[in-house]
């Protein structure tokens, strides 16, 4: 396959699986001083990642891949991205009751952990930015449709 | 027929050792099959992480000084040893081997006067370091089938602040690496400082990156999630190499059972008849006298 000019190859994986791999024409990534876009040609960045929503536009395709993620990395190479997620989840996996649910159990949890178990202080987060970007995923896709 | 009897308690305590070393072998086989998926899949964050540290490495050196964690130094004085072993033996040379590896090196860096602190994560490992009189600063045992990463992060954190407090001069790794179901691979690698070899194919190519937020926060965590999934992977790897050797070694201990089952029933076998035969020339040699 001759590579497209105006597309980049990326992968995403979390600390379990890999999530996606293939060419992209860009992507939103939910960088920690704000949204990142990168676009084919991009500067070489490394960049940290905030819970949120991550975007795949793929060519030739008008509907976007949309995965919630819980934090982690973003390296951008000349034309080859490679985003390592703490968490990564499909949108298409994804549920809003149970992950209101999810949330407020996690909140909870966050604040019965005392703050000495640091392990589980850190545990008690991280579910509940997983789950509070699985929420922003799936409000983001009913935005979305809404305006179209 | 006091000796009969013996060799048939023989023949049922083989037999009971067979049916315990059998079931052992089945139960490592189904967790093989765990284990070696989980190592699977941890396999494309670890490539990933380390293809993105193979580039860190490269950049220009502002951004080497800009955390401690990359920095290099000439002389090792001082080096800690990540030492992953099973919690459990009946594996074989499991943890004979990977032990090995690990004296060795000691005694190598012991010559080139380095000193060697030692976190052990596994209880054979901890043993093994225990008894050369190791100085052992952290280690986490009792890690059962799956590797939890809250349980190996303190000890190796440890080991990371030492690093960057310029403490030790490098940190190395020893696990036996999951070759396949037959071979397991004891191995030592160098998690810090980043290791040059893996860099040759990048063709030295010099530049530096932008960095969200700062250079000095991304690289400081992206390092400490770094050696957190090497860690993590090298944990998956050895627990694999465990079910996997473990599975082995029970698969011959049962075919010996069986081997020694079947020797001891020929000399049961043997004397049993030879007492028939004896009692039938008796009773023959008997009613000749009469």
């Amino acid at each position: 396959m001759v590579a497209n000019r105006n597309t980049m190859k990326i992968e995403v994986v979390d600390s379990e699986k890999q999530i996606f791999a293939g060419d992209v024409e860009y992507l939103v990534a939910p960088g920690s001083e704000g949204e990142i876009g990168v676009f084919p040609n991009h500067v070489p960045l490394i960049c940290k990642l905030k819970p949120g929503v991550l975007r795949l536009q793929m060519p030739d395709q008008a509907d976007q891949l949309i995965f919630a993620i819980s934090g982690g990395f973003l390296e951008v190479q000349k034309n080859q991205v490679i985003v390592l997620a703490d968490i990564a989840q499909r949108t298409t996996e994804l549920d809003e009751e149970r992950l209101i649910e999810q949330k407020t159990k996690a909140l909870a949890k966050v604040k019965q952990t005392p703050a000495s178990a640091t392990a589980d202080v850190a545990k008690a987060q991280a579910a509940l930015e997983l789950a509070i970007a699985e929420l922003k995923a799936i409000d983001y896709i009913k935005k979305h449709k809404n305006k179209a | 027929m006091s000796a009969a009897k013996e060799i048939r308690s023989k023949i049922k305590s083989v037999q009971n050792t067979q049916k315990i070393t059998r079931a052992m072998q089945m139960v490592a086989t189904s967790k093989m099959r765990k284990t070696q998926e989980r190592m699977k899949g941890a396999r494309p964050y670890a490539d990933n992480i380390r293809r993105v540290m193979t580039h860190l490495a490269l950049v220009n050196p502002y951004a080497r000084n800009a955390t401690p964690f990359l920095r290099e130094s000439l002389s090792q004085k001082k080096v800690g040893i990540i030492l992953i072993t099973s919690d459990k033996g009946l594996c074989g040379g499991l943890n004979a081997n990977t032990t090995k590896l690990f004296y060795e090196t000691v005694r190598k860096l012991n010559s080139e006067k380095t000193s060697v602190e030692v976190c052990a994560l596994g209880h054979k490992g901890y043993n093994a370091a225990h008894r050369i009189n190791s100085d052992i600063s952290s280690f986490a045992v009792g890690l059962g089938d799956v590797p939890h990463m809250e349980q190996l992060i303190g000890p190796v954190s440890h080991f990371l602040n030492e690093f960057r407090e310029g403490k030790l001069d490098a940190v190395y790794v020893i696990y036996s690496h999951f070759v396949n179901t037959m071979k397991q691979q004891p191995t030592l690698e160098r998690l810090l400082p980043l290791d040059k070899k893996d860099l040759e194919h990048t063709n030295g190519v010099s530049w530096d990156y932008e960095y969200e937020p700062s250079a000095l926060e991304v690289l400081e965590q992206l390092i400490r999630r770094y050696v957190e999934s090497v860690i993590y992977q090298c944990v998956a790897d050895n627990m694999a190499s465990e079910q996997a050797a473990r599975m082995i070694a029970m698969k011959a201990a049962t075919d010996n059972a069986k081997e020694a089952i079947d020797g001891l029933r020929l000399i049961y076998n043997k004397s049993r008849q030879a007492l028939i035969t004896k009692e039938l020339a008796e009773i023959v040699a008997g009613s000749a006298a009469v």
